[in-house]
C-alpha cells in the first residue's frame, strides 16, 4: 500500500516536471524552482541567480504562511509577487513548493490553472 | 495638515471603505520606510506590525527581481492584496467572496483619489501666499564677485518647500524630511521696475545670514541701477 502511494506521488511529480518543461519553453518564462522536503529541481535561464531566486522563493512561502496565519486567511494556495518587470508565482502542488519566475507580461492565472 | 491629521483622515477613509465593502476584513497603509500610517478601526497594531515585518523581509529578498509593486496571497479562507501607491503600500485583507473589481477600485481609484484630494486640500494652506521676498541689497565687490547673487539658505529652503506641495504632503504623511530641490536661478525686480534673472547660491557671509539680505555682484547691481541698502523683490525660478 505504501509503495503504491509512493509510486503515485512519483508519477505525479514526473507529470509535474513534464508540465514545467513545457512551461519553461514558453515566451517570458525565466525559470522555476520545485522543492519538497527531500529534493529540489531548479531550472533558470540565468544560473548565476540560483541562490538569490531560491532564497526569494523560500521567503515568499514563509511570508505567505506568516501573513495568512496572522490574518486568519487559511492555508496558502498561491502567492503572486510583481515588480516593475518581473513576476513570481509561488504555489503548493503535489506536496511541492513551486515557484515560477516570469516576465510581467506572462498570464500567471493561466499558468496557475494549468498546474492544478 | 500635519501627519496626525493625515493619519486620521486616512483612518476614517479606510473605515468608511470597509463599511462599503463588508468582505474587506482589514486594511491599512504603511510607507516604504516601514512606518504604519493608518489602519481602519478593526485592525490592531500588533497585526499590522506582524504583516509589516513579514513583508519587509520579503521586500529585501525580492530586490533581486526589483522593487515590489504588488503582492497577492490567496489563502483557503481569504486573500491578501498589497499594492504600492506612490511611496506607500496599501494592505487589504479580504474574504474569498470579495470581487476583484472592487479590490481594483480601492487600490487604483479610491485610495489614490483620496491621497490626491489631500494634496489639493493642502495647497490653500501654504503658509506663504507668495514666494516673492522683499530683500535688502548688499553688494559683492572684487575679483571673485562672480555673476551669482547670494541669498540666505533659510529663504532658499523655504522657497523650495513651498514650491512643491506634493513633496510637502509626502513629508507630512511619511514623517520624512522635506528635502528641497535645488533652486538655481532667481528673478529680481527693483522698485524702479528693472528686472533680471540670475544665478543664485547660498550666502557665504555669516554676518548677512538671517537679515533678509541679498548680496548682488557690483556689476549686476549697477545694471539694475541699485546700490547697497536698496530694497528689491526676489522670487525663485523653477
Amino acid at each position: 500500500m505504501k509503495n503504491t502511494k509512493t509510486e503515485d506521488q512519483e508519477n505525479e511529480t514526473d507529470i509535474l516536471q513534464e508540465k514545467l518543461q513545457e512551461i519553461k519553453e514558453q515566451e517570458g518564462i525565466i525559470g522555476y524552482i520545485l522543492r519538497n522536503s527531500k529534493t529540489a529541481s531548479i531550472d533558470l535561464k540565468d544560473p548565476t541567480k540560483i541562490i538569490d531566486y531560491a532564497v526569494l522563493s523560500s521567503t515568499a512561502f514563509d511570508t505567505g504562511n506568516d501573513i495568512t496565519e496572522t490574518l486568519k486567511l487559511g492555508e496558502v494556495d498561491r502567492i503572486v509577487l510583481e515588480t516593475e518587470e518581473t513576476k513570481l508565482l509561488s504555489m503548493k502542488t503535489n506536496d511541492h513548493n513551486l515557484s515560477i519566475f516570469m516576465e510581467k507580461t506572462v498570464d500567471h492565472d493561466k499558468l496557475s490553472k494549468s498546474l492544478k | 495638515m500635519n501627519r496626525d491629521s493625515y493619519a486620521i483622515a486616512l483612518k476614517t477613509a479606510l473605515t468608511e471603505i470597509q463599511k462599503a465593502y463588508p468582505d474587506l476584513n482589514h486594511s491599512f497603509i504603511f510607507t516604504k520606510n516601514e512606518n504604519i500610517i493608518s489602519g481602519e478601526q478593526e485592525t490592531d497594531e500588533n497585526t499590522m506590525n506582524t504583516v509589516l515585518d513579514s513583508f519587509e523581509n520579503l521586500k529585501e529578498k525580492a530586490e533581486t527581481i526589483g522593487e515590489i509593486k504588488s503582492l497577492h496571497i490567496t489563502g483557503k479562507k481569504g486573500n491578501l492584496t498589497l499594492s504600492k501607491i506612490n511611496d506607500m503600500y496599501l494592505v487589504l485583507s479580504t474574504t474569498k467572496n470579495m470581487d476583484n473589481n472592487h479590490i481594483h477600485a480601492i487600490t487604483h481609484i479610491i485610495i489614490p483619489t483620496i491621497l490626491k484630494t489631500m494634496e489639493t486640500i493642502e495647497s490653500p494652506h501654504l503658509p506663504e501666499t507668495s514666494t516673492q521676498k522683499k530683500l535688502v541689497v548688499d553688494t559683492i565687490t572684487g575679483f571673485f564677485a562672480g555673476d551669482a547673487v547670494q541669498i540666505d539658505t533659510e529663504i532658499l529652503n523655504e522657497w523650495t518647500q513651498n514650491n512643491d506641495p506634493r513633496a510637502r504632503i509626502k513629508a507630512a504623511i511619511t514623517g520624512e524630511p522635506n528635502i528641497p530641490e535645488e533652486i538655481n536661478q532667481v528673478h529680481i525686480e527693483t522698485f524702479s521696475g528693472n528686472t533680471t534673472v540670475c544665478k543664485v547660491k547660498e550666502v557665504d557671509d555669516q554676518n548677512v545670514k538671517g537679515k533678509n539680505m541679498i548680496k548682488i555682484p557690483e556689476k549686476l547691481a549697477k545694471s539694475l541701477e541699485i546700490t547697497k541698502g536698496d530694497m528689491v523683490m526676489v522670487k525663485p525660478i523653477d
